[in-house]
């Protein structure tokens, strides 16, 4: 008898399910209705900006990516520089972000009194409530002057002539000021996320080093990180997302400009920031529709890191321990 | 284990002074991690308290590069965008997250539309102001503060739903065993029982979105596009405050640069009661769950 | 009394006379959780009016078939059931499922009241059924009464059901059970969380009321199901080892299995 499913009995009367009361089936249409809608929506933010950029994609076609130049007089577009720029800010910013992120995360689960760990981790979790706007006036009037002033200056004239990368002009604003701005949006969300994922850590695993004879920071650093790291990748992860996106307090702090950057004191654009500063100068269709193609570009990059990301987390948050 | 054996070589004092170091490393990040929070609060306060006063609230923008005058058009403005954009986010994301918690299950289709969800809180929102823009600011032929709200509002749309969504999942499942049993059928379950129960995660959810979207710019500028003057219209371009900011903070004027430290000062200020009233309103719901 | 050993449950005598005699008629019922099969073959008579008793070891499938007696199996995914279940005569998978759960009541193992204040627990149940709106509030005194409550709250009925003990929780539950007026009431052990007094008088108060209604009740506690019942049954891993009247079960058990159980010897 076992499992077997019996088949068919004389009588199958759950076929014959009653339908639901009215009340039930309008509630369901109604609540499929707005999943409908908003799945629409979702589906016509895609459809909406490929329509908006196809005369650009059309006329540059996939050329747009590697070319550079952007003329709006003569109608030549190519985005190149700001896609350089929207990678190498996002990296530039991940990294200092993500070095100082994680050690603020593993000071505070793993140095500080019990007592010290709620109200830094609220204070830091309060800048992620700052809205990027502010961090752009900041960085605008204050932390750019302040490097064109003292650090920008000292690296032109001790750096500059022996490497490429730092002989460029103290403008303040620029990629050294939209980096360190974006550094410092990023820090709560990673020091949140991985801090989280360090408390997560058992008992057990922290005991089982010590009980090895491990001191304190190779049990930290060799063992209890080791283990956190899917949280932690998953926190770079959402943060990489969140660099790749962010406006304003780019657009604000970046500069602006066309071409390659070849120093980090260059200005320049990343495709977020150069929609910003541009949409409200627009001269003619085309160029409205080569910059929503750079918006075309953000999309698909951003879409395809957060697939990533879910897929990532859900695979891996199975997995824990020391295995590959 | 061969990672004792080999540290076993390692002298005792270098293995010493190497955790001093990291652990003095770690201190000296979160010293930056805080001091980057202090400084940029501290220069607000410093620079901005100084442009607050009762007409920087009530009176609206002086003449260009004037001193005087206020941002009451941004505020009401912000508020005006913010309540569009809740009835627009509110009513979507809170059916989406029924339909996510109460109706699908794990089926295929309800993990297709997490994916999207999840795809779609980490979308720019630059991107949902060219949407806006295309659907209705081009052939309305005017930007306007309903075209502002409906960004801001498609903006709420993901964050809501997947906050309703998690906290509809932490009722107890006896509450709607007990409601069906005594023969309610699923929608009164759903909106006499569960919602009531999950009340204080919604609202949670609720205000989380409207801070986030209360920082928004970049898709006001392709939106709402600011204003001098009072809103006299939802169909006629409305400022808002971080709009307010972004103009004044890119100014040449001194005067505009303070007044974008106020404006910013009194943002952070409404954000941070948010995130306090957030802190409350979590406590309410882990002794939900419990 | 008529014909009422288990012989009946495979005759095929017009169904008719059956049906007035019997409220409930469960035939060959197969349960399964996916894979697994909760309950296999389970075919039992109900007498109307009268309280049947299910015992048996924990885990057996005693909460899952009462479950499957207002389709409440059905918010459970994956579960699937086939057989027949005629409440009069009339299979309940043709009913309309919320008008079957207001003439089928339900009490669970575990108290669930409503996130709601102790009087709007009981109106809730009343309201959904249309209950005219001036009557209501009697209604509620006199089951908060009949489930031997009504002393206790009568003072704080605007207060949170949250606060209330274990045991005035389940006789909330009981009293919210009660107020729609069920034709068949299923009670899942609605006396563990309650103390001697309370479970007397909850033993009591099914007397009383199965005057007007027919009632399952399952229990781990068998001198209760010897108090309270006219029949019961016995379960053993799904299937249903013997089902007779109280008094042959317990003094005349006809299977060994029955035997040892009731006698302590296992379980
Ligand atoms: N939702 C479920 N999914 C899978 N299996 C289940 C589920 N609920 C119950 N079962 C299994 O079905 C069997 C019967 O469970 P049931 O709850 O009916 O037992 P019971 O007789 O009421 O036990 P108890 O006296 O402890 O309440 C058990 O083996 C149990 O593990
Ligand atoms: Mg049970």
């Amino acid at each position: 008898m076992a499992t077997m499913v019996a088949e068919a009995p004389l009588t199958r009367p759950r076929e014959k399910k009653a339908r639901a009361g009215r009340g039930d089936r309008i509630y369901h249409i109604l609540i499929k209705a707005i999943v409908g809608m908003v799945l629409a929506i979702f589906a016509g933010v895609f459809t909406v900006v490929v329509i908006g950029a196809w005369p650009a994609v059309k006329r540059f076609g996939l050329g747009f990516l590697i070319h550079t130049g952007w003329d709006p007089v003569h109608l030549v577009f190519g985005a190149l520089p700001f896609i350089v720029g929207t990678i190498l800010v996002a990296l530039g910013a991940m990294i200092l972000a993500a070095g100082i992120g994680l050690m603020t995360a593993v000071c505070i689960t793993e140095l500080l009194p019990r007592w010290l760990q709620a109200p830094v981790t609220y204070l830091i979790e309060l800048l992620a409530f700052i809205p990027s706007v502010v961090y752009g006036l900041f960085g605008l009037l204050v932390l750019a002057p302040f490097l064109q002033d003292t650090v920008e200056v000292w690296i032109m004239e001790h750096l500059g002539p022996h490497f490429e990368v730092f002989n460029g002009a103290p403008y303040g604003v620029g990629y050294m000021s939209a980096i360190l701005i974006l550094a410092i949006m990023l820090l709560p969300l990673i020091v949140t996320l991985s801090r989280e994922a360090l408390v997560l850590v058992p008992r057990d695993v922290r005991e089982g080093g010590y009980a090895l004879g491990l001191q304190k920071w190779d049990v930290v650093w060799g063992i209890i990180v080791p283990y956190a790291r899917n949280g932690i990748l998953g926190s770079l992860v959402l943060a990489l997302g969140r660099a790749l996106g962010e406006t304003i307090a780019v657009a604000m702090t970046i500069g602006g400009g066309y071409s390659l950057p070849k120093t980090v004191m260059d200005q320049g654009y990343t495709l977020a920031s150069v929609i910003a500063n541009e949409f409200n100068e627009v001269s003619s269709d085309m160029y409205l529709s080569a910059l929503i193609y750079c918006g075309l570009i953000l999309l698909v990059i951003t879409v395809v890191v957060n697939i990533l990301a879910y897929f990532l987390i859900r695979r891996l948050s199975g997995a824990h321990g020391f295995k590959a | 284990m061969p990672m004792a054996s080999k540290r076993k070589t390692v002298s005792y004092t270098w293995r010493k002074w190497r955790g001093a170091l990291g652990f003095g490393l770690t201190g000296v990040a979160t010293l930056i991690s805080l001091g980057a929070l202090f400084s940029i609060l501290g220069y607000l306060i410093h620079q901005g308290i100084g442009a607050i006063n009762w007409n920087f609230i009530v009176r609206e923008p002086a003449a260009v590069g004037e001193a005087g005058g206020g941002i009451a058009p941004s505020l009401l403005g912000t508020l005006i965008l913010v309540a569009i954009s809740m009835v627009v986010g509110m009513p979507l994301g809170i059916g989406v997250g029924i339909y996510l918690s109460e109706m699908a299950g794990d089926t295929r289709f309800a993990n297709l539309a997490r994916v999207a969800i999840n795809t779609f809180i980490g979308v720019p929102s630059i991107i949902m102001g060219i949407f806006v823009y295309f659907i209705l600011v081009k052939p309305t032929n005017t930007f306007s503060a309903v075209a502002g709200g409906l960004a801001l509002g498609i903006i709420m749309i993901p964050i809501i739903a997947r906050t309703t969504e998690d906290v509809l999942r932490l009722v107890p499942k006896s509450i709607r065993e007990a409601g069906l049993a005594i023969g309610a059928p699923k929608w009164r379950v759903t909106f006499d029982l569960v919602l009531p129960a999950a009340r204080a995660g919604v609202i949670t959810g609720g205000i989380l979105a409207v801070a986030r979207v209360a920082g928004e710019t970049a898709p006001l500028i392709l939106t709402a596009l600011g204003n001098e003057y009072y809103p006299t219209s939802l169909f006629k371009p409305i400022d808002e405050i971080t709009l307010r900011i972004l103009k004044y903070a890119r100014g040449p004027y001194d005067v505009w640069h303070q007044q974008a430290y106020g404006a910013a000062l009194i943002l952070v200020f409404g954000v941070a009661i948010g995130s306090l009233l957030l802190r409350l309103s979590t406590r309410d719901r882990d002794a939900l769950s419990r | 009394m008529e014909v009422r050993d288990t012989d009946i449950l495979k005759s095929d005598q017009s169904a008719a006379s059956v049906d007035q005699a019997y409220k409930l008629r469960v035939k060959d019922l197969n349960f399964y959780y996916g894979a697994f099969q909760a309950l296999h073959g389970i075919s039992i008579n109900a007498e109307k009016n009268r309280v049947t008793a299910f015992i048996g070891p924990s885990g057996c499938g005693k909460s899952t078939f009462l479950r499957t007696l207002n389709r409440m199996h059905e918010e459970t995914p994956g579960a699937r059931v086939d057989g027949e279940v005629l409440l009069d005569g009339e299979s309940i998978f043709d009913r309309d499922i919320s008008e079957l759960r207001r003439s089928v009541g339900m009490v669970f193992q575990r108290s669930t009241p409503f996130p709601k204040s102790i009087f709007e627990n009981i109106a809730y149940g009343l309201r959904i059924r249309g209950v005219d709106r001036s009557s209501i509030s009697d209604l509620v005194e006199q089951s908060l009464k009949r489930a031997n409550l009504w002393e206790e709250v009568k003072h704080k009925l605007n207060k949170s059901a949250s606060s209330l003990s274990g045991g005035q929780q389940q006789r909330l539950c009981i009293a919210r059970a009660l107020a729609v007026n069920p034709e068949l009431l299923l009670l899942d052990e609605p006396c563990s969380a309650l103390d001697p007094i309370g479970t007397s008088k909850i033993e009591d108060l099914l007397l009383e009321i199965k005057e007007t209604c027919t009632i399952l009740i399952v229990t781990h506690n068998m001198q209760q199901a010897a108090r309270v019942s006219d029949y019961t049954g016995f379960f053993l891993s799904g299937k249903l080892i013997e089902f007779n009247d109280t008094k042959s079960m317990f003094e005349t058990p006809s299977s060994k299995l029955t035997e040892d159980y009731i006698t302590g010897r296992f379980g």
